[in-house]
């Protein structure tokens, strides 16, 4: 029974840092099939870790921080868009670009805010603030799988997306102009498509969600107010977990929730003295599994097997 | 539909001069002229992509304003253009719906698929609407651009340079297609070079030169060689006089042996491929674009690792040589992409001369240096040779005509010293896209370059040039060679058949075929 338990809880916690992963995830699916990568999103996960977490305390209300932090990155995202998609500059020079603006901004008012704005009153909110996993009766009591029902509503919310996100990628009109767009804009220019239009909203959507993806991490799993970076490269991760998951929404799933099992795993093994060596070596899985995928997609004809949409990375102009 | 006296300028140039082109419902109509007569640009502007400066379009009588690809398609103007814009990812369904609103905002797929066969099965051919673009031949994909035209209702069809991706066959097919819809009463732009076709398919031909209308005629009232008068503006002989060459088959300048390459996408894109080319000779190989042909070309030239099999040039075994060395052994390439692999675009004429001579005496001093005197006066020598036509030695390689770019890169990879001379000469699609003086002139070289007893390798999908410079014919379908026949039994039907897969002659014959 203990045993039982155990893994419940491990569950529990690979789904709900898996989730953060998944959000951040699901935008840049939506980013890179209409063929603009954004490598800011690290960036943008700080600044809506830092607009959610202070939004919410002073609103007394998460979703309020959550909402923001999308708004927030959302607009901070356009400066991409206009880059990549008007200017028609390097993708990978913006993204950079934006990930170093994002780390500063979001980390420099995180600790003006908790130095300044906020007094401990306003920090004895934070537990208020903060989303509990809710179980469901019944079937939240069932041994291992009760896990899947005992999660915080975002993390339902986040699985509710990624269904979403397919259906519209694959299953409707607007899903297939994204995807034509990102494999041969020319041809979507032809068929009368607004490819810029499209790009612009594609990279504004995803770009909202690595907001909401900090704020989350805010919110759900580790609430505090350091002057300090919070995201640690899971930003990096999602960009690679995008490659492991083929450009598909519903793989994402698998991805995300196998790389909140690790995050979790050497969480909890730190504490067992035998794994003590181990560990940093554990820590660093993620981040070499992301650099090989990375390495990969930079591989044009492994690129061009794996089914990367064909105009990624490619600014388009009118001739 | 009616263009009236339209003008179009391009700065610097006049590319219409006050054309004015009718087409009548229910008709062919091809529209006839050289590269950069202006066909492509007339359709741009009916099409919307272009802006007349002068002029107007009439469409049943009634004055239309036509602002972008939209208007034209809602104006039932449809387009299958040269260089097919679909999704390679994607299914045929995908490509053809695209753009549509009338299957929903949730897509019936099943829906479009039911009309995608209902349209192919009225017009006489087949096609399968879950398949991928990628999967599909040219031909296939051609119909998936008339689809596309055909869904949204086109009854004017522009058809830009249909053929040069199909097979004999594949034209023969396309053409009763087209000439059903005819029969329907929509009318067909077909814009070519060919003069055959033109006189086949079509009930009038307009002509254009330099952006002037030279004249609309019908088949019945004039014959090839009036036709290519009126397009090139002087007499064209048709034939390159051409002796039949002896070809010593004793020892091959090139030896392939059962070469296996991949594409880019890691698919085999050549199967088990063997053949010899000997010196004197041109070897074509004729074959549908994309059929591996740019593969082989550049696994020889040492571009492209070969995942199997053997290269042999002159007895050295240069499978896994590098292209500096396969270079050094007198190879002479002249790839595909002229701009993106023939030259360095903003770099000089005289430094694209000079480029893989530079490291060698007496171009270079030493290690370090390089002797500019011996490269101006090499330079300018290859240039006069070859009457590459440039402001200066000193313009951007990008400043020059296609034409020019072409004799520049024959002027380098042809270039000799006493330790490199040219024994074979790699050519793929050399003459894609220059115009008529330019095609005449790279063609000279090749013969010339043969007559000198140089082996030439040709590679071409336009199956009459191949015809014309080739001693011997290999031809290439989905990869392997289909068969070997020399140029006196070469017989067009036949080829066509092979370069459509059709056919296949046994090995035996290929041996037997070289002694001719």
């Amino acid at each position: 029974m203990v045993e039982l338990t155990m893994i419940n809880q491990f569950l529990i916690g690979a789904l709900t840092v898996g989730t953060i992963y998944l959000i951040a995830t699901l935008g840049e699916v939506l980013a890179e099939r209409s063929g603009i990568v954004n490598l800011g999103l690290e960036g943008l996960m700080e600044v809506g870790a830092t607009v959610g977490i202070i939004v919410a305390i002073f609103t007394e209300n998460p979703w309020l921080g959550f909402l923001t932090a999308f708004i927030t990155a959302a607009i901070i995202s356009v400066i991409h868009a206009f880059a990549c998609i008007t200017l028609k500059l390097n993708q990978f020079a913006s993204g950079l670009a934006l990930y170093i603006f994002g780390l500063g901004i979001g980390i420099t008012f995180r600790g003006y805010a908790r130095d300044v704005m906020l007094g401990p009153k306003e920090l004895m909110k934070i537990p208020k603030i903060r989303l509990y996993p809710v179980k469901i009766p019944l079937l939240g009591d069932l041994p291992v799988i009760g896990a899947l029902f005992s999660l915080n509503v975002m993390a339902y919310f986040a699985v509710i997306l990624s269904i979403v996100f397919w259906f519209i990628l694959f299953r409707t009109r607007i899903g297939l102009d994204i995807r034509s767009v990102g494999e041969n804009p020319a041809a979507a220019d032809a068929a009368g498509i607004n490819v810029f239009r499209l790009r612009y909203i594609a990279v504004i959507i995803g770009g909202g969600m690595a907001g909401l993806s900090g704020a989350y991490l805010m919110l759900a799993h580790t609430p505090q107010i350091m002057g300090a970076p919070i995201i640690l490269g899971r930003g990096w991760i999602a960009i690679a977990l995008v490659i492991f998951s083929f450009w598909n929404p519903l793989r994402a799933l698998l991805g995300a929730y196998l790389f909140g099992g690790l995050e979790i795993a050497y969480f909890w093994l730190q504490g067992i003295e035998i794994f003590k060596g181990v560990i940093p070596l554990l820590k660093a899985v993620p981040h070499v599994s992301a650099i090989i995928l990375l390495t990969i997609m930079s591989i044009e004809a492994l690129r061009r097997r794996i089914g990367a949409p064909e105009a990624l990375g490619k600014p388009y102009s009118r001739e | 539909m009616l263009m009236k006296e339209i003008t179009k300028r391009f700065p610097g140039v006049v590319a219409l001069d006050n054309v004015t082109f009718e087409v009548r419902r229910g008709e062919i109509h091809g529209l006839l002229g050289e590269n950069g007569a202006g066909k492509t640009t007339l359709m741009n502007i009916l099409y919307g992509v272009y802006r007349a400066d002068e002029g107007e379009i009439l469409i049943n009588g009634k004055r239309v304003s036509i602002k972008s690809p939209k208007d034209a398609i809602k104006l039932g103007i449809g387009m299958v253009p040269q260089h097919f814009k679909l999704v390679m990812a994607h299914s045929v369904v995908e490509n053809v719906i695209l753009g549509l609103k009338e299957f929903g905002l949730v897509l019936n797929l099943k829906e479009a698929s039911r009309k995608i066969r209902e349209l192919a099965e009225r017009y006489g051919f087949r096609i399968d609407p879950k398949a991928k673009i990628w999967q599909l031949s040219m031909g296939e994909r051609q119909y998936v651009e008339l689809l596309k035209a055909l869904i949204r209702n086109a009854n004017i069809l522009i058809l830009d340079e249909p053929t040069t991706v199909l097979t004999p066959q594949e034209t023969r097919e396309l053409f009763k297609t087209l000439k059903k819809m005819k029969e329907e009463g929509r009318s067909i732009i077909f814009i070519t070079h060919k003069l055959e076709e033109a006189l086949t398919v079509c009930d009038r031909i307009t002509v254009l030169r330099r952006g002037h209308v030279i004249g609309t005629v019908t088949p019945q009232e004039v014959t090839e060689a009036d036709l290519a008068k009126m397009m090139v503006g002087r007499e064209v002989l048709f034939r390159i006089k051409r002796e039949h060459r002896k070809v010593i088959i004793e020892t091959p300048i090139l030896k392939v042996e059962n070469l296996n390459v991949l594409s880019d996408k890691g698919v085999l894109a050549v199967k088990n491929v063997s053949f010899e080319v000997y010196p004197g000779e041109i070897f074509g190989i004729a074959g549908i674009a994309g059929s591996g042909q740019e593969e082989l070309a550049e696994a020889i030239a040492g571009l492209r690792k070969p995942l199997r099999g053997k290269i042999i040039i002159e007895g050295q075994d240069v499978t896994e040589a590098s292209p500096k060395k396969i270079f050094e052994l007198g190879v002479a390439y002249i790839p595909e992409d002229r701009i993106g692999v023939g030259i360095l675009p903003n770099l000089t004429v005289w430094e694209n001369i000079v480029l893989r001579h530079h490291r060698y005496p007496p171009m270079a001093k030493n290690v370090f240096l390089l002797d500019f005197n011996e490269i101006y006066g090499f330079v300018n020598r290859r240039i006069k040779e070859l009457n590459v036509i440039t402001s200066s030695i000193f313009a951007p390689a990008k400043t020059l005509s296609g034409g020019n770019i072409q004799r520049l890169i024959l002027a380098r990879e042809l270039a000799e010293n006493p330790r490199r001379k040219t024994k074979l000469i790699i050519a793929v699609y050399p003459t894609r896209g220059l115009d008529v003086g330019a095609t005449e002139y790279v063609r000279k070289v090749l013969l010339r370059q043969r007559d000198k007893g140089i082996a030439v390798l040709l590679i071409s999908e336009d199956l009459e040039e191949i015809l014309m410079l080739s001693d011997r014919i290999a031809v290439i379908h989905n990869g392997e060679i289909m068969g070997i026949v020399s140029a006196e039994e070469a017989n067009i039907e036949e080829i066509g058949l092979m370069m459509g897969g059709v056919l296949k002659k046994t090995s035996q014959k290929v041996k037997e075929n070289p002694k001719t």
